[in-house]
């Protein structure tokens, strides 16, 4: 079960929790505050993107935050 | 691999514009530390691709960050005569006070192009016997 810890200096919570409405389909995502980081929880991969998702879902983040205003 | 960048140096715009960049290539990840003046990229090169071929990557990642950085530069120096000169493009483009009161004097009953006339009233009947003869 990966964890990503997307720091909040970098990323913004909008760009994450639009991210995971776009992947919501392929896997199960829990999102939780910490300090300086927000957490994502990734469960129930779909086997076909089992390799992938975790990165694929970083790279929707950052494109997401850089879309973000 | 991993690349430490200093954002005194590279601002964060510039970072996050340049990873844009690569995102079709890489799969990346930012971090900073706590006083957020050192940010970390993880480069992880898409569909496995050689060493070789990734330094090759970190070597194009640098300059284009290069570049980003001077574009942010151009762009916050450039930011206030930018704006004076869309400022002053739309300003022109406003119609002149004498229009202006034109328009609020002028009463919509005049009207001065005739175009509340009725067709009948301005050009008359058709006459029946107007036809073509063949």
């Amino acid at each position: 079960m990966p964890v990503l810890k997307f720091n909040t200096r970098i990323y913004k919570k909008e760009a994450i929790q639009e991210t995971i409405s776009a992947y919501s389909s392929l896997a199960k995502f829990k999102i939780k505050d910490a300090k300086d980081y927000t957490e994502v929880k990734i469960d129930h991969i779909e086997s076909e993107f089992k390799n992938v998702l975790a990165d694929e879902f970083s790279n929707y983040v950052l494109g997401m935050t850089k879309k973000c205003p | 691999m991993e690349i430490t960048l200093n954002s005194k140096i590279y601002p964060l715009e510039a970072i996050l514009n340049t990873c844009y960049t690569f995102i079709d290539r890489a799969y990346i990840f930012l971090d900073a530390n706590h006083r957020g003046n050192r940010i970390k990229i993880s480069l992880k090169g898409k569909n496995g691709i050689p060493r070789r071929q990734l330094k090759g990557l970190r070597g194009e990642f640098m300059n284009e960050l290069l570049h980003s950085a001077l574009r942010c530069a151009i762009n916050k120096n450039n930011k206030k005569i930018r704006e004076y000169i869309v400022g002053r493009a739309l300003y022109s483009a406003l119609p002149g006070p004498d229009l202006v009161m034109s328009e609020k004097t002028r009463d919509y009953q005049e009207d001065p192009l005739g175009i509340a006339i009725p067709w009948e009233e301005k050009y008359g009947r058709k006459k029946k016997d107007a036809r073509i003869k063949v």
